[in-house]
């Protein structure tokens, strides 16, 4: 096997992991802080995925103004998701809490999954799968060729989570976030307001998922109904890495991208999911805390 | 300042304070005593809005409080150093002290309320950018009273500050809260350690099984049989809390 191969499968791997941690992570962080387990997460990488397609590819709208409309109505959804869907719950008993996260976020999944694919189906393409192209020129380094695209997924993913390190780290919003996830009762003698910092912790975490997922959709194709196989991964990486830690969720998101990408060559894309939940089950029974879930 | 008017609060079937009425003037140093489990603590969260009121009324500086959620209630100007601290432990003791002035927003001179805070603990300077968590219990307690005046309080409500402390460090911690009562803050005083808050406070009320027995003024509580008999008593078995 040549060099350029494993060149190339390293960043796939990478640029996969990129994405993945992107997902777990802001999964994470909106479970941390609300103890709301949002299964609808995968959703809106689909969704993601979807407008991205639909603005870029069907309305034809140039670049430079399609992702000005994106991000927006990101926002806005993020915030509509939090009012919605998310701000029952807040201030319940902690089982009333999961199990009425559960419900609701895996009722809201099913309904956003059908209407998505009924109406996909209708008004756009008969046989839906989404799937984006954006070639950009390849780089050569050394002798060896890098493809762009990847190059390019794997700086803003890296870009993206370094922006949020610098948020929970700097800024008095992350503080309150790390807070709340803490200590949530701690948080409230403090006197931080849990929906305020929920509202936006949402709607970075939706915003976050929808551009992994239009990331995700120039790798691969994806299709309507994956949203709860994409939770299930970002659930497996926040075990990996422990719950609440973007320094786990990064290792936790590299480790798979890597392995199902390796899995995939070498083996067979069939035994993809086998790997990482062998991974899983290999860190679960190590430490059973996550590979971060100390020092998060 | 702070007028708890009839004030009922259930627990589950359970209620847990009946009935209770305690007023606090402005820079006065009130403490609330009485046994485990009459009601001290519930009374606290309840002034903060950490559990419902089933009946009554709050007044703070005037204004009714009850139906304010806890953070309108922190920038008002009423803080809580809660039972176990309840401070941050992976962060670090800076990060800690500026959350304590996150409710106050966008105005805040977190610099000069910080200056004010290390004046009265200057550990914590020194401490600054270590982890919380890695703090000894009389450390996490000067933290967790840090944290709570970085909010500004008008009204500084303080549970069971002693708990679990050496009483060398007690003696301390109340030498503080002393120097904080001669500044001027109003002080709303939870506590076991019955001659300590006695000594400090200017008056007090006994809570038992949720409603107040009794109220006086501190030192007349102080020198009356029956406390001395029913509190002073358990307190110095019950490890020797007395400095």
């Amino acid at each position: 096997m040549s060099l350029q191969i494993m060149f190339d499968l390293i960043m796939s791997g990478l640029c996969l992991g990129g994405i993945y941690a992107l997902m777990a992570f802001s999964l994470s962080i909106s479970l941390s802080t609300t103890r709301v387990l949002n299964i609808a997460h995968g959703g809106f990488l689909i969704l993601g995925a979807a407008l991205a397609m639909l603005l870029t590819r069907y309305a034809e709208i140039p670049l430079l103004y399609a992702l000005p409309i994106f991000l927006f109505s990101w926002v806005v959804l993020g915030y509509l998701f939090e009012i919605v869907v998310v701000r029952p719950l807040i201030g319940k008993s902690p089982e009333d809490v999961l199990i009425g996260s559960i419900l609701i976020t895996f009722g809201f999944t099913m309904a956003m999954d059908a209407f998505l694919s009924f109406y996909w189906a209708k008004f756009v393409d008969p046989t839906p799968t989404f799937s984006l192209t954006y070639r950009l020129p390849p780089l050569r380094l050394l002798g060896y060729t890098i493809s762009g695209t990847r190059t390019f997924i794997v700086c803003f993913a890296a870009a993206l989570i370094l922006g949020f390190h610098c948020l929970l780290k700097y800024t008095g919003f992350g503080k309150a976030a790390r807070a709340i996830s803490e200590d949530a009762e701690g948080a409230l003698i403090t006197g931080l307001n849990p929906q305020g910092i929920a509202v936006k912790v949402y709607i970075c975490a939706v915003l976050t998922a929808a551009m992994a997922g239009a990331f995700y959709v120039l790798l691969n194709p994806l299709a309507p109904y994956a949203s709860f196989h994409l939770t299930l991964i970002a659930l497996t990486i926040i075990v990996i890495g422990g719950v609440g830690s973007l320094p786990g969720a990064l290792v936790g998101g590299v480790v798979l991208g890597l392995a199902e990408v390796m899995t995939a060559f070498f083996i067979s894309p069939a035994w993809s999911p086998m790997t990482y939940l062998l991974i899983f089950f290999l860190v679960l029974v190590i430490k059973k805390e996550g590979l971060m879930g100390g020092a998060r | 300042m702070l007028e708890l008017t009839d004030i009922s609060v259930h627990y589950g079937d359970l209620k847990s304070v009946r009935n209770v009425s305690l007023q606090v003037k402005e820079k006065e140093a009130v403490a609330l005593i009485g046994p485990n489990g009459s009601g001290k603590t519930t009374t606290l969260k309840a002034i903060l809005g950490l559990v419902p009121l089933a009946s009554g009324q709050m007044r703070f500086l005037g204004q009714e409080i009850n139906s304010l959620p806890s953070y309108r209630r922190v920038k008002l100007g009423i803080s809580l150093v809660a039972e176990g601290r309840r401070i941050f432990p992976r962060m670090t003791v800076r990060e800690n002290l500026e959350l304590g002035a996150y409710p106050l927003g966008g105005k805040a001179d977190v610099k000069g309320q910080l200056e004010w805070v290390y004046q009265f603990f200057p550990i914590l300077r020194e401490r600054e950018r270590q982890v919380a968590g890695t703090f000894s219990g009389g450390e996490q307690q000067m933290l967790a009273i840090g944290r709570a005046l970085m909010a500004k309080p008008r009204l500084l409500m303080l549970d069971e500050p002693s708990l679990g402390l050496a009483p060398v460090i007690i003696e301390q911690l109340y030498a503080r809260i002393q120097q904080l009562k001669r500044e001027g803050l109003t002080i709303l005083l939870v506590e076991q350690y019955v001659s300590g808050a006695l000594e400090l406070a200017d008056r007090a009320y006994v809570l038992e099984t949720g409603t107040i027995r009794r109220d006086g003024v501190a030192r007349d509580l102080l020198e009356d049989p029956e406390i001395q008999r029913s509190y002073l008593a358990i307190c110095e078995e019950g490890g020797g809390l007395r400095p």
